[in-house]
């Protein structure tokens, strides 16, 4: 259905992805695996049309993604990224509404039936209809999450794109998000392509997995098929065992990291880095230009005596 | 549905309140000064038949309380949008150096161009647009890192003011002073010239509301609901340097009121840019003119500048209502 084909692209001088091609299959769930800076995002990142390929093309059910204007994408897919942020006081049910912003016009005051129907839909599938009323400043960490998958479905889309969207919740809005996910894809027949960086939820939730390493396509695959200790070392250069029992395979994260060091460290994801460096110190140095800010406010406002004499 | 509405008629009754102040405070601020005068004197002068001492008020305290409504409501506008297409609480033209690079070119044209009075605003918003596009393109690095531009912007300030008084102290030999500053002095044609370019600039910044709360979401999110976000922040972050152009032209840097007008605006009323917009315009006429009455009344016949008035008022009743959310917001 989705398609990259000799997908080339690089930040600056730095190559990202090389001659990459993969196809992603139709209603099901692909999973993106692979260690921080080995292009995973990047690739998320260039197949819903927030970057532009260097060399190669994207294609949906065989068209050019380039030849789609960005309302028109929109229409078509819809991602939900790893760090939202909305104003704390917009309710839950705003926001929603904010995904049928590619049917309607912005400047419109409230939905008409047929765009407030598919928000309905939305909620109701994501369980936040009771909570429709409730500005986002007041939801916990998977209530927030849903009320951002919540818009994306809004958007009435075949595809869904997730980028990690467990990263920051505890392990009980976790599962809940990816049986969402499970449930989406079953019931609503969503294509779904996510990034994970837990193995076992990749295996247990995912019908396909592609792992990546250096900007490459290592593996695609069922995940009971191609998860294996080999695999697993190759892309995260670390140790692991792998179980099988029944059905099930599981990766516990224990283990030795290999001599060889097949990825580079140096090599991290540059967005989730500086996001990170940024959000560090934003307390403490906003809280002093704020100060700063007040000072100037009140030195201009005496240099202003000064002038007027 | 319900709630929405509720919030559209908070927003209405604010807006209806403010108003009103703005009415009531018009008509004290008309009466008060170094002419005593009552409010029969002053309808029968302006209306009925011709009186000195109501020709003077009308020649010189009009146009003083016209420019204030007006340019506090472009400055806090502006203040507003720059806060929204920055992501920025703290992006105020005055801080991150709008308003230096608009005073700056106006300074330059006075001094050089007299001729060209009518056309200063113009002149102005060039330098304030130069003067952002010059912040936008040495903060950006590949996202806009809001301290990035709080600094960059600051230096930016610091230039464009240290130029400026560098003019100022060349053309003061001369005995020509090109640079403006205060609402003291006003004349209706500066009431022209201010209305000229700051009420299409207010109703261009209420129509684009509605964008300016898309702004409010991440940039990849707005981007992925199939709206191009820098053709919307470069449209607003016009409308914004046109207003502060405006206004700088006439009145010169009036700082902190684009800071902490559309902050308390929003502690008052919420978010969502639809009713905000609204009340930041009426609230920002309200608090210059407030500022520049009691400034003028305070000590006569010595008048005390709006912007220190503001400063010294205006800063303990922000922390008040800082402090305010917070505990609301715990609690």
């Amino acid at each position: 259905m989705v398609r990259a084909e000799n997908v080339t692209f690089s930040y600056d001088t730095r190559r990202v992805l090389k001659d990459l091609t993969v196809e992603i299959k139709e209603g099901a769930i692909t999973t993106l695996l692979g260690a921080n800076g080995c292009g995973k995002s990047t690739l998320l990142n260039l197949l819903t049309k927030n970057l532009k390929p260097a060399k190669g093309q994207i294609t949906v059910d065989g068209e050019n993604i380039e030849g789609f204007s960005l309302k028109e994408f929109a229409r078509l897919a819809a991602i939900v990224h790893q760090k939202n942020t909305a104003p704390e006081d917009l309710t839950v049910e705003r926001l929603v509404g904010y995904g049928r912003l590619p049917y309607t016009s912005v400047f419109k005051f409230s939905l008409d039936d047929e765009n407030q129907k598919q928000v309905d839909r939305a909620l109701e599938l994501t369980n936040l209809t009771k909570l429709r009323d409730r500005p986002i400043g007041t939801l916990s960490g998977g209530q927030r999450q849903r009320a951002f998958i919540a818009m994306a479905l809004a958007q009435d889309t075949k595809l869904l794109f997730l980028d990690e969207p467990t990263t920051f919740l505890d392990v009980r809005y976790q599962v809940e998000i990816l049986q969402l996910v499970k449930k989406l894809n079953r019931e609503q027949g969503m294509t779904i392509v996510m990034v994970l960086h837990d193995i076992n939820q990749a295996l247990a939730y995912s019908d396909e997995v592609i792992g990546m390493r250096g900007g490459k396509i290592a593996f695609q695959g069922a995940p009971e098929q191609v998860v294996t200790t080999e695999s697993i070392r190759d892309l995260y250069g670390i140790e692991l065992p792998v179980l099988r029992m029944e059905e099930r395979v599981l990766v516990p994260a224990i283990g030795e990291a290999a001599p060889t060091g097949s990825v580079d460290d140096d090599d991290d994801d540059e967005d989730e880095e500086a996001l990170e460096k940024v959000s560090g110190p934003r307390g403490l140095v906003g809280v002093f230009y704020r100060i700063f800010a007040f000072l100037i406010g009140i030195a201009d406002g005496a240099s202003s005596i000064g002038r007027k004499k | 549905m319900k709630r929405r509405s509720k919030d559209i008629i908070k927003g209405l009754v604010g807006c209806c309140i403010l108003f009103g102040l703005i009415c009531a405070l018009t008509l004290i601020a008309m009466k008060l000064g170094s002419i005593d005068i009552t409010y029969k004197e002053l309808f029968r002068g302006l209306f009925v038949e011709y009186d000195r001492r109501v020709a003077i008020i009308y020649d010189l305290r009009f146009p003083r309380i016209i420019v204030a409504l007006l340019g506090g409501a472009a400055l806090s506008c502006s203040g507003l949008l720059f806060q929204a297409v920055l992501k920025n609480p703290l992006a105020d033209p005055g801080i991150i150096g709008i308003s230096g690079g608009a005073s700056l070119t106006a300074s330059i044209v006075a001094a050089l161009f007299p001729m060209l009075y009518f056309s200063t605003p113009l002149f102005a918003c060039l330098g304030g647009l130069a003067a952002f596009a010059l912040i936008y393109s040495l903060s950006w690095k590949g996202s806009l890192d809001p301290v990035r531009i709080i600094l960059v912007g600051i230096a930016v300030a610091a230039v464009f003011a240290g130029v400026q008084t560098v003019l100022t102290g060349i053309t003061n030999r001369t005995g020509v002073s090109v640079s403006v500053s205060g609402l003291s002095q006003l004349v209706w044609s500066d009431v022209r010239l201010m209305a000229l370019y700051a009420i299409p600039g207010l109703v261009l910044a209420l129509c684009l509301a509605p964008l300016c709360n898309l702004l409010a979401l991440d940039d990849q999110t707005v981007r992925g609901l199939g709206r191009n976000v820098d053709a919307i922040r470069l449209g607003i972050s016009a409308v914004a340097c046109l207003l502060v152009s405006g206004v700088t032209a006439v009145i010169g840097v009036v700082g902190f009121l684009a800071l902490i007008v559309p902050h308390i605006a929003r502690r008052l009323i919420g978010s969502d840019h639809r009713v905000l917009v609204p009340c930041c315009i009426l609230l920002g006429g309200f608090v210059l003119l407030l500022a520049d009455t009691i400034g003028r009344c305070i000590a006569p016949p010595n008048e005390i500048a709006a912007s220190v008035i503001m400063s010294v008022c205006g800063g303990p009743f922000f922390i008040f209502l800082l402090k305010r959310g917070d505990r609301r917001g715990k609690s």
